[in-house]
């Protein structure tokens, strides 16, 4: 049922927490599961220098938290600006058709990025 | 035989032997029963001492190694598990396995909104059903008829707990059908539902509350029907409403008696935690029995060491030995108090009453609670 990978991410994670004055704030809840992430992000200059989550809801969800902050840090903001779903969902990996909400999730967190996230 | 008898018995399959002995366990006498439990907790506080670096600490720090479990008394001093734990962002250090070997997760959404998610390996899986079924048998002794499903399908809220446990009645079954789709129930379907079901005996199955907004429909409707001599109302779920209002258990019972022709003695609640393999179902006196593959503790709010005597009431804790993925020591966030047998009950084992979610709680009701919520902002 779990992969190595969402194994890893969620057993080891090492972007839990939250950033204390974080230039952006993403959050999503699955309406059906109640699952929900939060992901804080600093900024600087457009790249993306350092992210941290909370996460309430099943392994995969606190998994894919993880995941998504390790993709996102060190990238610039308008790379993650233009990710399509197919991209993030390389970054879990398989998922099976219960964990696929956590995709979803994941791709409702990064649309809610934008250029000017950030002035 | 002797030698394969031992084999079985010497590790872990005594406790998946006792899942699949339901009704044997509850005809041991009380002390033998009480003394079988006492070995299937020693060897799963064992199991998870040896496998889980975060209960050891635990364990640890309360100065109780394995070896120092040695009577019934004891088991007071186990570390206890807060349910809060299973909401957390750090919950896989409550694992005794692998998340790769974990088969299933099954979730609580709870009144706060944050889902309490418990995670079960194959073996865990395995006892929870073998015990949930033996459990429905004795005390349900269901094994055909119609089943009207006051409640969502798990189709539509997948690894719900409440949903779960009810769901697998189901398949003991002829056939069943449920009633609440999108957070909608149109009663006027219900009772066609139980008309054209005229070849099976029927039971009704759901949370409380939607048992009690069907009898509301028939009241208002002024229709009152007759289920079948066998037929019955199971309920599982919280009996507080979102309002805050309780739903009177003792009205309850007269209105299924009245509108639905049940009598008192075939309404029977079921207490469940996800977190749990356990349950508690009600015989027809109204009397809550533990499954028997368990213990529980009741504990005093004010100082959890300590245990409330018979009658009194307290914070549930429960001892659940069938758990080989996480620790099955719980402190739930229940007051309930843990009944005396009563006279001529010839089960052994353990009977509590459910009385309300702890003060302290965060929660106050279950995902029932929030479908009704839902349900009567649609009804707006």
């Amino acid at each position: 049922m779990f992969s190595a990978r969402i194994a890893e991410n969620f057993t080891s994670p090492t972007h839990g927490g939250e950033l204390a004055d974080p230039h952006i704030v993403l959050e999503n809840k699955d309406p059906v599961c109640g699952d929900q992430i939060r992901i804080s992000i600093a900024v600087d200059d457009g790249s993306i220098t350092q992210v941290r989550f909370r996460a309430w809801g099943c392994a995969t969800s606190l998994a894919t938290a993880n995941i998504l902050c390790v993709w996102m840090e060190g990238k610039q903001l308008t790379d993650c600006v233009a990710a399509t779903p197919e991209e993030l969902a390389e970054q879990f990996g398989t998922l099976t058709p219960e964990q696929r909400h956590c995709h979803e999730i994941a791709v409702n967190l990064v649309a809610q990025l934008q250029p000017e996230s950030v002035a | 035989m002797s030698e394969i008898v031992n084999k079985l018995t010497n590790n872990t399959d005594l406790i998946r032997l006792a899942n699949g002995a339901v009704s044997q366990l509850f005809a041991l006498s009380d002390e033998d029963l009480a003394t079988f439990q006492f070995e299937m907790i020693k060897r799963s506080y064992a199991y998870h001492f040896e496998n889980n670096a975060f209960y050891r600490d635990l364990a640890v720090c309360a100065d109780l190694t394995p070896d120092a479990l040695h009577t019934e008394a004891d088991l007071a001093k186990i570390p206890l598990i807060p349910v809060s734990a299973y909401k957390g962002q750090d919950s896989h250090r409550l694992l005794s396995v692998g998340l790769t070997e974990v088969e299933h997760e099954m979730r609580s959404t709870g009144t706060s909104g944050v889902p309490s998610v418990a995670r079960r390996c194959t073996t865990t899986v395995d006892g929870g059903v073998q015990s949930v079924y033996g459990m429905y048998r004795e005390f349900l002794g269901i094994s055909k008829g119609a089943g009207l499903y006051l409640c969502p399908s798990t189709e539509e809220i997948p690894e719900m707990g409440m949903i779960k446990a009810l769901n697998m009645l189901a398949g003991l079954l002829d056939t069943h059908r449920f009633m609440v789709r999108n957070e909608q129930m149109i009663p006027e379907d219900a009772v066609a539902q139980l008309k054209e079901w005229d070849t099976f005996t029927r039971h009704i199955i759901g949370p409380p509350f939607l048992i009690h907004r069907f009898i509301s429909f028939l009241k208002a409707t002024n229709t009152k029907l007759k289920l079948d001599p066998g037929s019955l109302i199971i309920t599982l779920g919280g009996w507080k409403r979102f309002s805050g209002a309780m739903i009177s258990r003792v009205e309850f019972n007269q209105e299924c008696e009245e509108w639905l022709g049940v009598p008192t003695q075939n309404v029977r609640d079921i207490y469940a935690l996800v977190e749990s393999n356990i349950v508690a179902i009600e015989d027809e006196h109204g009397v809550k029995h533990v499954s028997p593959t368990a213990r529980i503790s009741v504990r005093d709010q004010n100082d959890l060491s300590r245990e409330m005597p018979l009658g009194k009431p307290g914070q549930l804790a429960i001892y659940d030995p069938t758990n080989f993925t996480v620790p099955g020591f719980l402190l739930t966030e229940d007051i309930v108090t843990q009944e005396p047998k009563r006279d001529g009950d010839t089960r052994s084992g353990q009977r509590i009453k459910y009385i309300m979610r702890a003060p302290v709680s965060t929660e106050f009701g279950c995902c029932a609670v929030n479908l009704e919520k839902k349900m009567d902002a649609q009804d707006a």
